[in-house]
């Protein structure tokens, strides 16, 4: 299978324990698999390392035996039966006749040799690559990363001061925007990356979602229930980090689900719910004054702690640390607004 | 009403996420600081070649980039550093990349064609070409790289016992570890061992010439025709090159 490095999340799929598990499925007994996460260099830093353990250590999960091959490319040939790197000897034992796999372009004891070496520097250890833990994508913005470093640091600190700046106008009071947003943002994220591991192609499920999102912030902001009115604002962050914890322990269910339509369903509603009560926080925000500048003060927050939600998600937090530990740290996000923009600011 | 002793205020919130966010960035940063830290006492081992003392401080020969070097500089190769007013070569001794490849692999199809080469590089480049194939190594120095031990006489015995017709001096640039070609290239001579260079041609013409009375082969990549592309691409001068080119053959 020859599909494009792990470089993004869509891609990472591909390199999952979850994926290599369907494949064997699929594969006759003693099939083979084979697939390619990166380049075969000459010197394999520890970046690139990194990534090769960790696909590595995924394929070793669904089949018996794994071998990297040094070529254009750096291969995994991965079945339950053994494995050899012995093209030359493979091709005549099949009595396959070709010009090209010969021992004048291709060496079995070098190619064999190179083998062992790659096997010998991988990192048994390594976490697995898996949907809700993409590590490999992770390692393979790191490795892009160490390339030209020093040219990319500039930029980096920008983007940071960037996204930081704002934090600086925003109100004590507004942090509970702040934060509840970023979670959101940040959930949002989740949620579509969810529908890609349970769905696959969604292209138009994207925009169901992310217009049930925009559902819930509309009704929430826009809407006087009589019910929910009068909740104040720190029980209203409770119910939105006790939602997030709950999302986080029924996250491996969803994943796993065979059935789609549910999951879709779930997926909805997991989306609708904290906008609606965050689109109800902004609403309860902005009630208690008149004046158009503090109304922007808060949709400035609201806007800031989403950007912040977003880059901080996608780019960060779910491959280092796995989506469900992400879904808890949104829960302590919200937390953080609760103790710093509602009990410890009032007068 | 003044705050109550558990308020925090915006500022101290806003200082005190950044102080745990620093902290946060830093440990990381930390660990691979101390884990690419090299073993100071063994980096220089070999006093460099072609080096001049200047007013400006100790000028490097040996390619056209002329790096002028105070204490503890690091070369524009990331191969060369001063050290107690001398000029060292990090690269000696010390190949992060040991290979054996068929020659042709070189790619040299009519010098010793179905042999095998043992090929050898240090960490460092002297150019910074946008396209590396091999930036792990060549955008990096000596002392940041995972090396084997191996001084220029147990390379031609690794040769020599690999069944190797020739040594290659490739993947990253033989020019940055010119001491360590010269030496090996030297021995491997006497034992009846080819020696490959594999170079971007970027050196100063006396190293060059010196080099050529111990090297059999050479591939010289001339990576642009005009000065332009080349100073775009690689961060070189296209007339260093083709200097060299026209110095390897005469």
């Amino acid at each position: 299978m020859l599909v494009p490095p792990p470089s993004t999340l869509l891609l990472n799929r591909y390199y999952t324990t979850e994926f290599f598990s369907m494949i064997k499925e699929h594969l006759n007994p003693g099939g083979v698999f084979m697939c390619s996460p990166g380049s075969a260099q000459t010197y394999f830093n520890e970046e690139s390392l990194k990534l090769n353990s960790s696909v590595f250590n995924s394929l070793k999960v669904a089949f018996a035996n794994v071998k990297p091959v040094a070529g254009n490319k750096l291969y995994f040939i991965a079945s339950d039966k053994v494995l050899s790197a012995s093209f030359c000897r493979l091709t005549e034992q099949q009595n396959i006749k070709n010009h090209y796999v010969s021992s004048d372009y291709l060496a079995d004891d070098l190619t064999e040799r190179k083998s062992d070496e790659i096997e010998s520097l991988l990192d048994p250890e390594m976490r697995q690559n898996s949907s809700s833990f993409p590590i490999a994508y992770n390692y393979f913005q790191l490795y892009n990363l160490s390339k030209d470093l020093n040219e990319k640091v500039p930029a980096i600190v920008l983007l940071i001061l960037l996204f930081a700046t704002p934090l600086f106008a925003i109100k004590r009071k507004n942090l509970i925007m702040y934060f509840s947003a970023s979670a959101l943002a940040a959930f949002e994220i989740i949620v579509l990356l969810t529908l890609q591991l349970t769905v696959g192609n969604m292209y138009q499920l994207t925009g169901l979602i992310i217009a049930g999102l925009m559902a819930g912030l509309a009704i929430g902001a826009g809407s006087d229930f009589s019910r929910v009115t009068p909740i104040s604002i720190p029980v209203k962050s409770i119910i939105l980090i006790l939602f997030y914890v709950l999302a986080a322990s029924v996250y491996g269910s969803i994943i796993k689900t065979d059935s789609r339509f549910p999951a879709i369903c779930m997926i909805m509603l997991l989306s609708f719910i904290p906008a609606f009560i965050t689109g109800n926080i902004f609403r309860e925000l902005t009630c208690e004054s008149r004046t158009g500048n503090h109304i922007a003060s808060v949709y400035s927050a609201d806007l800031s702690g989403s950007a912040m939600g977003f880059i901080a998600v996608s780019g960060f937090a779910v491959p280092a640390f796995g989506t469900a530990a992400t879904i808890y740290f949104l829960a302590l996000l919200v937390f953080s607004g609760f103790l710093f923009g509602t009990i410890m600011n009032k007068h | 009403m003044k705050n109550s002793k558990h308020n925090i205020s915006k500022r101290d919130f806003i200082r005190k996420s950044a102080l745990l966010s620093a902290g946060l960035i830093c440990f990381p940063c930390h660990k691979m600081l101390s884990e690419s830290l090299p073993d100071q006492q063994g980096i220089y081992k070999r006093v460099a070649m072609y080096q001049e003392k200047t007013a400006d401080g100790i000028l490097c020969r040996i390619c056209p980039n002329e790096c002028v070097l105070n204490e503890s500089d690091l070369s524009r190769c990331n191969s060369r550093k001063v050290h107690n007013s001398k000029l060292y070569t990090l690269a000696y001794g010390n190949p992060c990349s040991v290979n054996i490849d068929p020659v042709e692999k070189k790619p040299l199809y009519h010098f010793y064609p179905g042999s095998r080469a043992y090929s050898i590089a240090t960490a460092g480049c002297n150019l910074a070409c946008r396209n590396c194939q091999n930036w792990t190594i060549s955008q990096t120095s000596p002392d940041k790289t995972r090396n084997f031990d191996l001084p220029p006489a147990d390379v031609v015995a690794e040769c020599i016992s690999n069944n190797c017709r020739s040594i290659a001096y490739t993947y990253s640039e033989p020019v940055t570890f010119y001491e360590y070609v010269y030496e090996t290239a030297m021995i491997a001579r006497k034992s009846g061992i080819k020696n490959i260079m594999k170079s971007n041609g970027y050196i100063n013409p006396e190293p060059l010439k010196k080099l050529c009375t111990v090297i059999d082969a050479a591939n010289i990549d001339l990576k642009a025709f005009t000065e332009s592309t080349y100073l775009k691409l690689t961060g070189g001068k296209c007339s260093n090159c083709l200097k060299s080119v026209d110095g390897v053959w005469n």
